[in-house]
């Protein structure tokens, strides 16, 4: 009876063994962090007690505010516009008062204006206000007939009125020093105010401009990185030797002391101090604010720019103001424009905001593209909260092969992350597991979107191999090779056998500059080994004589390219001279493709691609492409923010640096680009004004607006591509080893090539 | 009397309940780190081979199945790892016995000869993967014997050579420990029934076949299992000479698991798994079968 009763005890915990282990197998519940995607409104915040909640108040400008200072709850900011038509600029200095819920600017009493060929011109270098709430800027006088520079001190009262123009020039001037621009401005005690450049000195001046004390700055020739006032103490970091150090300098006796080095998270990324009490100096960084102790050299995290929906990157200046912060975001809108706001940061218990379903989405690396793209969405939805998982952030040293293989543990424990950013991984791979939703679904059955909105090459691109459609970036670039018609032949779009032919019969000539041979067999790979698989039927042709073509044409590069080749090429020239054969370049805007047709200056240019069997052998390179975990429990949800990356809305408040994939901002984008843009010059005749000035090397090119021809290239370019650049690295890796000995002559190209077939068909077959 | 005995049995019973419990006390680590660690994750694996991914776990029955004995690189893994132990196996066995029964013999250098049988198991698999490469790479030592001969290099790990180049490489590491597993096995063979056989004029031969090997049967079932998961083992030497993808006749099936794992194919990995694992034991059932029959007489 006993025996029985233990081997049942024996039989309950074998069971309630496999079972614990078999559950731990499975997709896992919910974490109380949110893990997201599972349907549940939940504190979007995780463990964090307070966040810095943010309200918006609107700047109503769309110049580029300069230097700004908030007091007594009012922002003074410097706002520089410049007139393109009449090559002119105008400096003014503004206030706003915040305590009004709605922003009304006020113009104060310095105004500067001038042209840019003025040959003496007056600039507003920084200003501050004082207690007394007079304001206090240093301008700056250059000369252009000897290059001289003379600075001034204004003094205006806090309304603007009244008003002085000191010339502090004497004052400043510094003997044997080679490099002194006065320009950090801060208010001190007893309404004096402390001028600095960053570099040699420290002045004490009143404020009529009076010089009171003068110290010199210890900067152990090293760059001033960061300056503020802390305790009535001017503290300053430099760059050391592995990291920053800091110094303080006491205003009364000049004496410096140091602080030592900084060490802690986050002031590896420091954008610039913005005071601080008490002993702690408050830093703004690229992810957010933290306080650095100078007694003990501890660190301490006081917001992040993310959990209140704000990009670090867009952050034009940071205040602390009382107990909360404030931050005056700036973007860029395009066309010289842009969007002002001004961000109150408000401590707040994050048990008091909205709950909201998380999506949680993983980067490899964070860049300001997704933040911004997060952060506009965290903003607009009421519903949803978007969580970041920074792979390289969590992997340790950064190690970019960590974060990767961190992501596929997740992603095999069942705990990956809701949508995924796909550049850096080996989508082929997880698009063949099921690993990744198809968004063509998706894209089918969205109200508002359709395949056809968007370039169907583009869309091709991003297509495995499977059919699944795994992700729809919001831009791209096109990647190809340039030659002359009369060198290259006049189609778009070559066979490898036809490259070969024509590198064989200009031998001697460089084939693509500044590419040696180690170069050419990755980019003739990348671009094309996927046109020797045949991934349907699971066979490979790396035995034809396609093949053997792409190793000879690579063979036909030079092994090394030196140091004297990077010293003494001339790319440019050698291109328009006829010495080197074709050109590799990326068409990122349409500008780049007016620029390639200047800088190669060849009126029989062709985009004759890499070598290819079908098409035109272009290249299309995804950016900021957005997938969704198979396994995500709430896939529209996720759905809602990769659609927010690709919808018409994101195109319109969004300046995007590369080829929209959404056809219609493209064309938006090119109606920008062709619409010319006109002055008069001192003769009275019309001129048009260039979009970009282009230096390199010895050459400089102006692009003017676009033609109809160059946006309709362009576009041919992009129907008529073939495929993306495919980042095999096994497929690479197996093919390089092989190659080596070929490349030495021991080995002949058919041998190099039967190897190449049979161990890739082991690969290809695995696959299967 | 009777009722002292019957006490004593109440206490021989009572002591040996109390000491099985506690054997069972001692013994529940142990059980326990087995069950975790190879009962368990036995379960998982046939879990994993029944799903169609680890984060879908969507119930395929023997879909991964189908799809590994339909892939050709499985196929092509059965093969070659078939061929290879079919080859290096019974050439490891016979050369080892061949061997012993050599040294056996008092001839000079032989304890000489033993030590250098048995240094390869010293050398560190680096090291060896590191002399295999200075001899068989293509601009290796061997192609300059054959160029100096007047031959054509070969490229002996990328091509059809290369399984050759394998096998005697599994039998210098392997030779020298079955070698010394015969020579205990010989050393310890009943001398009173070889000196009859002695005396009843049999030959050298005849004494080896019908006694020595007999008597041996079990030695060589040992020495032929060990071998033959030591042909399986090889892959460690394979994979550090020509990585994840080697030519295809050196293509084994632990490079199928390795890279079915590296590309995060658990289920196909899996499914592989108990395929290879059904194998084995059918295997291995079949050579106690065999010794089984040959060796019972001489256990009788």
């Amino acid at each position: 009876m006993k025996r029985n009763l233990f081997k049942r005890v024996m039989a309950l915990m074998l069971v309630a063994c496999l079972t614990i282990a078999l559950a731990a197998c499975s997709k896992g519940g919910s974490d109380s962090e949110g893990k997201g995607g599972d349907g549940e409104a939940v504190n979007p915040y995780g463990d964090k007690e307070f966040i810095y909640a943010a309200s918006y108040l609107n700047l109503d400008t769309d110049s580029y505010l300069g230097s700004s200072q908030i007091k007594n709850n009012t922002l003074y900011f410097e706002q520089a516009s410049y007139d393109e038509k009449n090559q002119s600029y105008r400096q003014v200095l503004c206030a706003a008062d915040l305590s009004a819920g709605k922003i009304e600017t006020k113009e104060l009493g310095i105004e500067l204006t001038g042209k840019y060929t003025d040959s003496v011109a007056e600039y507003l270098s920084n200003f501050c206000v004082l207690d007394n709430g007079d304001i206090l800027a240093i301008s700056q006088i250059w000369k252009e007939d000897d290059s001289s520079t003379e600075y001034f001190l204004y003094h205006i009262g806090k309304d603007g009125s009244g008003g002085t123009k000191t010339d502090i020039t004497e004052t400043l001037r510094l003997d044997d020093v080679e490099w002194s621009y006065p320009s950090t401005i801060f208010a001190g005690k007893n309404n004096e105010v402390i001028i600095s450049d960053n570099q040699n000195a420290v002045w004490v001046l009143d404020a009529e401009g009076n010089l009171i004390k003068k110290h010199p700055l210890v900067t152990d020739d090293r760059w001033i990185e960061g300056m503020s006032m802390v305790d009535g103490a001017l503290v300053y970091s430099m760059w050391g030797d592995d990291g920053p150090i800091l110094k303080s300098m006491d205003i009364e006796s000049g004496q410096v002391k140091d602080i030592g080095k900084m060490e802690g998270p986050g002031l590896d990324n420091i954008k610039g101090f913005i005071g601080g009490e008490n002993g702690k100096l408050c830093i703004e960084t690229y992810d957010g604010i933290i306080e650095y102790d100078m007694a003990s050299g501890t660190t301490e995290e006081i917001l992040n720019w993310l959990d209140s929906d704000i990009v670090g990157n867009d952050v034009n200046m940071a205040f602390k103001d009382g107990d909360g912060y404030m931050a005056i975001i700036t973007e860029y809108v395009g066309n010289e424009k842009y969007t002002n706001e001004i961000a109150i940061l408000r401590k707040t218990a994050t048990a008091d905001l909205p709950k909201k379903q998380i999506i949680t989405v993983g980067v490899m690396y964070s860049n300001s593209n997704y933040q911004k793209a997060i952060a506009r969405f965290n903003r607009k939805s009421d519903t949803y909260r978007i969580k970041v998982k920074n792979y390289q952030d969590e992997a340790q040293d950064q190690d970019y092969d960590k974060a990767v293989e961190n992501f596929n543990n997740d992603l095999l424990s069942g705990n990956a992350p809701d949508v995924v950013e796909t550049a850096q991984l080996n989508v082929d791979l997880l698009t063949s597991k099921g690993l990744l939703e198809d968004l063509g679904k998706y894209l089918d059955e969205d109200p508002d979107l359709s395949r056809d909105d968007y370039f169907e090459k583009v869309l091709e691109a991003n297509t495995s191999k499977e059919g699944t459609l795994y992700c729809i970036p919001s831009t791209f670039y096109i990647r190809t090779l340039f030659g002359r018609k009369s060198v290259v032949g006049d189609k778009e779009g070559w066979t490898a056998a036809e490259a070969k032919a024509v590198l064989e019969a200009n031998k001697g000539k460089t084939p693509v500059g500044y590419m040696d041979r180690s170069s050419a067999l990755s980019m003739l790979l990348y671009t094309s080994y996927n046109d020797f698989i045949d991934w349907n039927e699971g066979k490979c042709n790396f035995d034809t004589d396609e093949f053997k073509d792409v190793l000879q044409i690579a063979a036909l590069f030079p092994k090394e390219l030196g140091d004297d080749y990077y010293e003494n090429y001339d790319g440019i020239g050698d291109f328009r001279d006829g010495d080197t054969i074709l050109s590799e370049e990326s068409i990122g805007e349409i500008t780049d493709y007016q620029l390639i047709k200047l800088k190669l200056d060849a009126d029989d240019l062709v985009a004759v691609g890499y070598p290819c069997t079908k098409g035109n052998g272009a290249r299309l390179v995804s950016n900021d492409g957005f997938a969704i975990n198979a396994a995500c429990k709430d896939k529209e949800a996720a759905w809602s923010f990769v659609r927010s990356m690709i919808s018409p809305d994101f195109y319109e408040s969004n300046s995007v640096w590369s080829l929209p994939s959404l056809k219609s901002a493209f064309d938006e984008s090119a109606k920008e680009d062709m619409k010319r843009e006109v002055y008069t010059d001192e003769n009275g005749e019309e001129k048009e004004f260039a979009k970009i000035t282009y230096g390199m090397d010895n050459y400089t090119f102006e692009v003017f607006a676009a033609t109809q021809e160059e946006v309709d290239a362009i576009k041919e370019l992009i129907e008529n591509s073939t495929g993306t650049i495919c980042y095999d690295t096994s497929i690479y890796a197996i093919i390089e080893e092989e190659t080596a000995a070929f490349f030495e002559g021991s080995k002949s190209v058919d041998d190099a090539a039967a190897v190449i077939q049979s161990r890739i068909q082991m690969y290809v077959d695995e696959s299967r | 009397m009777l009722t002292k005995v019957a006490r004593n049995i109440g206490k021989t019973t009572r002591f040996t309940k109390k000491n099985k419990r506690s054997s069972r006390l001692f013994l529940a680590p142990s059980f326990l780190g087995v069950f975790v660690f190879f009962v368990l994750p036995f379960f998982v694996v046939i879990y994993y081979s029944v799903v169609n991914n680890p984060i879908m776990h969507k119930f395929v029955f023997l879909d991964n199945f189908i799809k590994v004995l339909h892939n050709g690189a499985f196929v092509r893994a059965i093969k070659n790892t078939g061929m290879f132990s079919l080859i290096a196996v019974p050439l490891a066995v016979v050369l080892s016995l061949l061997l012993a029964v050599v040294l056996n013999q008092k001839l000079p250098f032989h304890s000489q000869f033993r030590t250098a049988f048995l240094s390869p198991m010293m050398v560190p698999v680096a090291s060896i993967v590191l002399i295999w490469q200075v001899l068989f790479h293509y601009n290796g030592a061997v192609n300059d014997i054959l160029v100096g001969l007047g031959g054509d290099k070969i490229d002996w790990l990328k091509s059809d050579y290369a399984i050759i180049v394998i096998v005697i490489l599994f039998l210098w590491k392997n030779l020298g420990y079955n070698m010394i597993m015969f020579m205990a096995a010989l050393g310890s063979l009943p001398q009173d029934l070889i000196e009859v056989a002695q005396l009843e004029s049999a030959n050298r031969w005849q004494i080896f076949i019908h006694i020595k090997l007999r008597y041996m049967s079990s030695t060589i079932l040992f020495v032929t299992i060990m071998s033959l998961i030591s042909s399986f083992k090889v892959f460690r030497e394979v994979y550090l000479l020509t990585e994840d993808h080697p030519y295809e006749s050196i293509y084994l099936l632990q490079h199928f698991m390795n890279n079915m794992f590296g590309s995060l194919d658990y289920q196909k990995l899996s499914a592989a798994a108990i395929i290879m694992s059904l194998a084995m034991i059918v295997l291995i059932g079949a050579l106690f079968l065999i010794e089984n029959h040959f060796g019972k007489d001489v256990e009788e």
